[in-house]
């Protein structure tokens, strides 16, 4: 007989399964676990798909907000010059875009002397910074008509390096095509 | 039991290390019916097969770390279980040899004729087997439906091979008598 009985038992193995654990015993398990203490510890480690998208949207609108901010107080440096006077706030835009404007064709001219327009440049970084202290001074300064006026000045001689340092280039240029078209001459 | 084997709830069971307490007793819910089964079939009654159970998944998730996952999750505390139930059997000053009176040469395996017409019933069979001595019904239910071959159950047990295997023929024997006994074969 056995073989049978043996594969019949074997081939109803899940049948012999029947008995239910009382509910109980997960609780007196779960009171005994030694985990407690590492559990923050291990959900820092694992983080579900919710988790890591969630925090990733939140970091996106966090940075979106933080780079708005950061546009705005671009456009506005702390101070609304038209508030102190708007002859002077006109001026300084009109200068501080000529003094770009001036800066970006330098450094188009001088490509062909690097050596020329670092010196330039340098003369030019030395204003700039103290125009930068004039501007930084102006949100806390008790005159800031005067601090508003040192600016546009500082402007003013800003352009006016530029124009003859852009001259010196052009005449340097020039001088250098001249040469060329000499020797072509010759 | 050696060969190599992939986890289904690897995963599970990582989470379980690093201590998330779902995750434990997600390998409670998938493990704990079939092993209270185990527990019971060897210890042969509910009560202190509940214990075993309670003690053994205790014992699993405190040795978690230690637990490599070279094997599955599931054989790993069948482990546990089968070793606590052997050792609450031995408590109970249960002799594991201690049939072993019997003559070895009635044993042989004999083939019974009607043994065809037998129409066994699962349940009936698991209660012939709780009203077999202790150390029949461990060596039965190792074998038969724990997948342990007659020299791992020499080790679990602390017998010779050669012992395993008489008790498993005496073991059967004694079933089927119980199950003539009981008018279900014959």
């Amino acid at each position: 007989m056995s073989k049978r009985l043996e594969d019949f038992i074997k081939a109803n193995h899940d049948e012999f399964d029947d008995l239910e654990p009382n509910p109980g015993i997960w609780a007196n398990i779960e009171k005994q676990l030694p985990m407690q203490e590492e559990k923050k510890k291990a959900e820092a480690k694992t983080f579900s798909l919710g988790f890591v998208l969630r925090v990733a949207a939140s970091v996106i609108v966090v940075m979106g907000i933080s780079f708005a901010i950061f546009l705005k107080s671009v456009e506005k440096p702390g101070v609304d010059l038209a508030k102190i006077n708007p002859e002077y706030a006109k001026q300084q835009m009109h200068y501080a875009s000529l003094v770009e404007t001036k800066r970006t064709e330098l450094k188009q001219l001088a490509k062909t002397d690097p050596a020329l327009y670092q010196e330039f440049s340098k003369e030019i970084a030395q204003m700039d910074s103290t125009y930068k202290k004039l501007n930084s001074d102006l949100a806390t300064s008790p005159n800031q008509e005067l601090v508003l006026r040192a600016m546009i000045k500082n402007l003013q001689i800003q352009t006016e390096v530029l124009n003859q340092q852009l001259g010196v280039v052009e005449q340097y240029n020039e001088s250098k095509t001249d040469q060329k078209n000499e020797t072509k001459s010759i | 039991m050696e060969s190599v084997y992939i986890d289904k709830h690897y995963n599970l069971v990582v989470e379980c290390k690093q201590g998330s307490k779902k995750a434990c007793y997600e390998l409670y819910k998938l493990y704990s019916k079939a092993m209270l089964n185990i527990a019971f079939r060897i210890v042969g009654n509910i009560a202190e097969a509940e214990d075993v159970l309670q003690e053994s998944f205790l014992d699993a998730f405190k040795k978690l770390k230690d637990f490599r996952q070279e094997t599955t999750f599931g054989l790993w505390l069948k482990q546990i279980v089968v070793n606590r139930s052997i050792n609450l059997l031995r408590k109970r000053k249960l002799d594991l040899i201690d049939l072993d009176g019997e003559q070895i040469e009635n044993i042989a395996d004999d083939e019974v004729a009607d043994d065809e017409e037998i129409q066994y019933k699962a349940a009936l069979v698991k209660d012939a087997m709780n009203e077999l001595p202790d150390g029949y019904r461990v060596v039965l239910s190792l074998y038969l439906l724990e997948g342990y071959d007659h020299e791992e159950i020499g080790q679990v047990l602390n017998i010779s091979e050669n012992t395993s295997r008489t008790q498993f023929l005496r073991a059967k024997r004694k079933l089927v008598e119980i199950l003539k006994r009981k008018g279900i074969a014959q």
